[in-house]
């Protein structure tokens, strides 16, 4: 109560014509409000300018990533030649390597992301929605999923399919999704109790139309916040697994490739070990920084809608 | 006296936002004596809550208030935070509007009654929980000692607001500051609070500023009145004189628009005109071909299964009613309290019937509690009803699968309590009131849609040119009216209202009670009323069903009921409703039933009622009532043929 700004006194007698002449619904207003944030779009445009970067410098650059140059084996950052981040330990240049691994870190983080959000969002909706012995079974066989060692899980695929960046997509985005569903369960458990959903019910809606219009639109702010907070953490299992040599194969990259890489030279060539880990660095904390504005601009509790 | 306890002198509100500096309090001035209560009424938005929170240094952060508020003499806005802070709690208290929210729920009632008075005063934590005792015996909370190891959860809405006001009480302030204090509370439990504090100002001289909404309240409890809009003061002076001869639009405005118990009922149910008469000219094909019975209707709902067995009843005729119901029950099974106990069951409505036949109304009231709100959606099947039969259209809504019920469902439409949370806040207006049509016409197209929300919205009296607008840019009325636009959109043969006008402030209140009553009129829906609220009902209601604990107390035809009830728990609402008259009898203050509602989990045996009832005697522990037929309506009760002579 007493950090709400008062509802404005707004004519309450009339009957007609809307108070307000901002056209626009919630999202809107969250993108306001979320303009205002500095560090959030500083963020954002960061990211933008990230994407762009590691689409093109590899395509442009005179050299290519996977192509050793044995003349220049560990050189040092230099300006000739374009070598601006030096050499790894086969002469391979390090500019054209870091942001051809970040195309595959961001590449995995959104692809791996978007299969947790596609199976999440349908698996925890219809669960909630649903409720009684539909969702036990349901949430039973995410709390399955949850019980399966991971890492032993992607080794086992590993050895049974090979090394396959398909697998790594698949593997990383079906842990995922449990817990999206369980997120996403959980707000629909709340939603279906608000009057909108039972106006709906009241109506004749069918079930999967009312999950469609009223619930997932109602559920994507939570969404929202929660996707910029999962993409940084695909990127680090992929990176971490890359590490482990589970991840990408060589001649490819990622940026966790280039870091295990990277750490073992630590004494001769510092600099391939501090390009890509700095890369991943600020992606993962403009994430985080997005992530934080996206939860203040969507948190309902922060806007007078009343 | 001499000096005034408290007197405001030009006090004004202001508060930094987004959009610009908004002023909630335009320099408000007046004074209060010791003893006296005060009444601040206005709608919602009017700066009356603002006013109070000024008061008391409360405002929200952006908040700023400016003028002075002087209590005995002392300016409480220039006052240090310090000093303000050891005044507050202590000479000055406050209770708030929702006792389901204000107290903590973590904390044992004892110790969060005790936080205020061992602040403010040295008192060992053994006096201190007498001195708690002993308020809550004097707010007449029953066995205040166990009460006070108590969680909040564990008392009812009326027993947490006497808790605060015991909390409020427990310094013995000279002010006591109530906002809406019995607005979230049944009539019944109203009139016990309202009691209560009559009684305080009486015994220990305390001054109130009453904040409330309900101009009833004000006539019966207040000294003197301030009538506030937009956060201007429009109106003040004693309150017999402003009841008695308003002097400003507005306050005639906000007095007109308070239902009253004594008003003439709504135009009785024209059965022959209405379906004829140049009046229901729009009662147009789905309605008519509704209520002509099923396999002659728009092809949606009766292509699925006529010839089933339940459905066709070829005496079908005009008075036949829209929907009925008997013996319907709902019984809920509640999770077990440990694995091997039995599940406990809650009887939410037991044997409930009801007919309601075109151009008719029926109101269903009781308190909260009483299964009013379960009945009505158990008739439209929202909740699977455990028992009994509901006929709607002359088709049993029994034994139907989902996509057949679902289908029915345009014949039955729902408006909800909170316009607010009744309408999704990602759609537009026009894509809330066109969901119906998306799933009973898909065929139309884009246009034909649009040109029908068009229609709706302008029938009932929005401006269809906000179609592109979202629900928050409305306003709670405007709300309201867009759910109407919707339930009607479809043009249903019922409309079932649960509360639809109890959330709104009151001269919107009576432009929706004034909308429904039309729009009844001109199509002839059959509409089933749900409120609390009985002057409400009986503005718009042809017959009444009264609910206590989930059972049917009296029902009947209502001019007849509110002349001259004959169930005593009926009479206990009708008294306890605040009458608006200046000098007219403080109803509330004779107001019996004060005591708690019952565990609907334990009702008690026989008849449900006895234990608040005044005559109840030992035939009501033993035998449950059986309704009965008494000067044209059905009351449950055993002593219906003398009650009028014991009251």
């Amino acid at each position: 109560m007493s950090t709400t700004p008062p509802k404005t006194p707004a004519a309450t007698a009339a009957t007609t014509g809307p108070r307000g002449a901002a056209e626009g619904g919630l999202w809107a207003d969250a993108f306001g409000v979320l303009r205002r944030n500095r560090a959030a779009m500083v963020a954002a445009a960061t990211l933008a300018l990230l994407a762009v970067l590691v689409v093109v410098v590899p395509a442009v650059s005179p050299n290519a990533f996977d192509r050793p140059d044995w003349d220049h084996i560990s050189a040092p950052p230099a300006l000739e030649g374009g070598r601006l981040f030096g050499t790894d330990s086969l002469g391979r240049d390090l500019l054209t390597r870091t942001f051809y691994g970040g195309r595959m870190s961001l590449l995995v983080g959104l692809v791996a992301t978007l299969v947790s959000l596609v199976l999440g969002i349908t698996w925890g909706a219809v669960a909630g929605y649903a409720g009684g012995r539909v969702d036990r079974v349901m949430m039973r066989i995410v709390d399955i999923l949850y019980a399966l060692p991971f890492m032993f899980l992607v080794i086992l695929l590993m050895v049974l399919f090979g090394r396959n960046i398909l697998l790594i997509f698949v593997a990383i985005g079906a842990i995922n999704w449990l817990d999206m569903a369980r997120i996403v369960r959980g707000q629909t458990l709340g939603l279906k109790e608000r009057e909108f959903v039972e106006a709906a019910r009241a109506m004749g809606v069918p079930p999967g139309a009312i999950i469609r219009r009223h619930i997932v639109p109602n559920l994507l702010g939570v969404v929202a916040v929660y996707v910029t907070l999962t993409i940084p953490q695909v990127i680090l299992v992929e990176s971490f697994l890359s590490f482990l040599g589970l991840g990408v194969q060589e001649p490819m990259t990622s940026w966790g490739a280039l870091v295990n890489e990277g750490a073992q030279e630590l004494e001769t060539a510092p600099w391939s070990l501090v390009f890509p880990a700095a890369f991943l660095a600020v992606t993962l904390l403009c994430f985080n920084f997005l992530g934080d504005g996206l939860r203040d601009a969507l948190d309902p509790r922060d806007r007078s809608a009343g | 006296m001499s000096q005034p306890l408290l007197e405001l002198d030009d006090l004004a509100v202001r508060f930094a936002t987004r959009e610009g500096p908004v002023t909630a309090l335009h320099g408000l001035s007046c004074t209060l004596g010791e003893g006296e209560i005060l009444g601040l009424v206005g709608e919602s938005g009017s700066g009356k809550t603002q006013a109070a929170l000024a008061i008391l240094g409360l405002l929200a952060a952006n908040g700023r208030a400016s003028g002075q508020a002087r209590f005995r003499g002392r300016d409480l806005i220039a006052l240090p935070p310090a000093e303000l802070q050891r005044l507050r709690g202590d000479r000055i208290a406050m209770v708030f509007q929702d006792p389901m929210t204000a107290l903590n729920p973590y904390l044992r009632i004892g110790a969060q009654m005790q936080l205020a008075l061992r602040r403010h005063r040295r008192v060992s934590a053994r006096a201190a929980r007498d001195a708690c005792a002993e308020m809550l015996a004097a707010v007449q909370v029953t066995d205040p000692g166990r009460r006070l190891d108590m969680y909040p959860h564990e008392l009812s809405g009326g027993m947490r607001q006497r808790v605060m006001i015991a909390t409020a009480l427990l310094c013995k302030p000279d002010l006591l500051i109530a906002d809406e204090p019995t607005t979230a509370l049944d009539v019944t439990v109203q009139a016990g609070i309202l009691r209560l504090l009559a009684q305080l100002r009486r015994e220990h001289g305390t001054a109130i500023l009453f904040i409330t909404h309900d101009l009833g309240i004000v006539a019966g409890l207040c000294d003197s009145m301030l009538v506030l809009r937009q956060g201007r003061c429009v109106e003040q002076g004693p309150v017999a004189e402003v009841l008695a001869g308003p002097r400003t639009d507005y306050a005639r405005e906000l007095l007109a628009a308070v239902p009253r118990l004594d008003q003439p009922g709504p135009p009785p149910v024209s059965m022959a005109g209405s379906a004829a008469g140049p009046v229901t000219g729009s009662v147009t094909g789905p309605v008519a071909a509704a209520i002509a019975g099923p396999g002659r209707g728009t092809g949606i709902d009766t292509g699925t299964g006529t010839g089933t067995g339940t459905g066709t009843d070829p005496a079908t005729g005009a008075d036949a009613p829209v929907l009925s119901a008997r013996g319907v029950s709902v019984t809920f099974t509640l999770p077990r309290p440990h694995p091997f106990a039995p599940a406990p069951r809650l009887q939410a409505v037991v044997d409930a019937n009801l007919d309601v036949r075109r151009g008719e109304t029926l109101g269903i009231v009781g308190e909260s509690g009483s299964g009013k709100s379960t009945l009505a959606r158990a008739v439209l099947r929202l909740i699977p009803p455990t028992a009994g039969r509901v006929v709607l259209l002359g088709r049993s809504l029994q034994g139907l699968g989902a996509a057949d019920l679902r289908a029915q469902r345009r014949h039955a439409q729902l408006v909800f309590q909170d316009p607010f949370a009744a309408l999704d806040p990602r759609l537009t207006i026009r894509d809330i009131v066109a969901e119906p049509l998306s799933v009973f016409e898909p065929s139309l197209g884009r246009d034909a849609v649009t040109e029908r929300v068009r229609q709706a919205l302008e029938d009932v009296g929005l401006d269809p040119a906000a179609m592109g607008r979202y629900p928050h840019q409305f306003s709670g009325g405007q709300c309201q009216r867009v759910g109407i636009a919707r339930a009607l959109v479809l043009e249903p043969a019922l409309l079932v209202c649960d509360e639809p006008v109890s959330a709104l402030d009151v001269t919107v209140q009576a432009q929706v009670v004034r909308l429904l009553a039309r729009v009844q009129r001109e199509r002839g829906l059959a509409m089933l009323f749900i409120a609390h609220d009985l002057a409400v009902v009986r503005a718009l209601c042809h017959r009444v069903l009264v609910m206590y604990l989930g059972r049917t107390m009296e029902s009947g035809d209502a001019g007849a009921i509110y002349r001259e009830p004959r169930h005593p728990y009926t009479r206990a609402l009708l008294q306890a409703v605040p009458a608006v008259d200046a000098g007219a009898a403080r109803s509330w203050e004779s107001a019996t039933a004060a005591l708690e509602l019952p565990s609907p989990l334990a009702p008690p045996s026989g008849c449900v009622y006895r234990t608040r009832c005044p005559l109840a005697t030992r035939r009501c522990a033993d035998e449950v009532p059986a309704p009965r037929e008494i000067a044209g309506r059905l009351v449950a009760c055993h002593h219906a043929d003398d009650a009028g002579l014991a009251a």
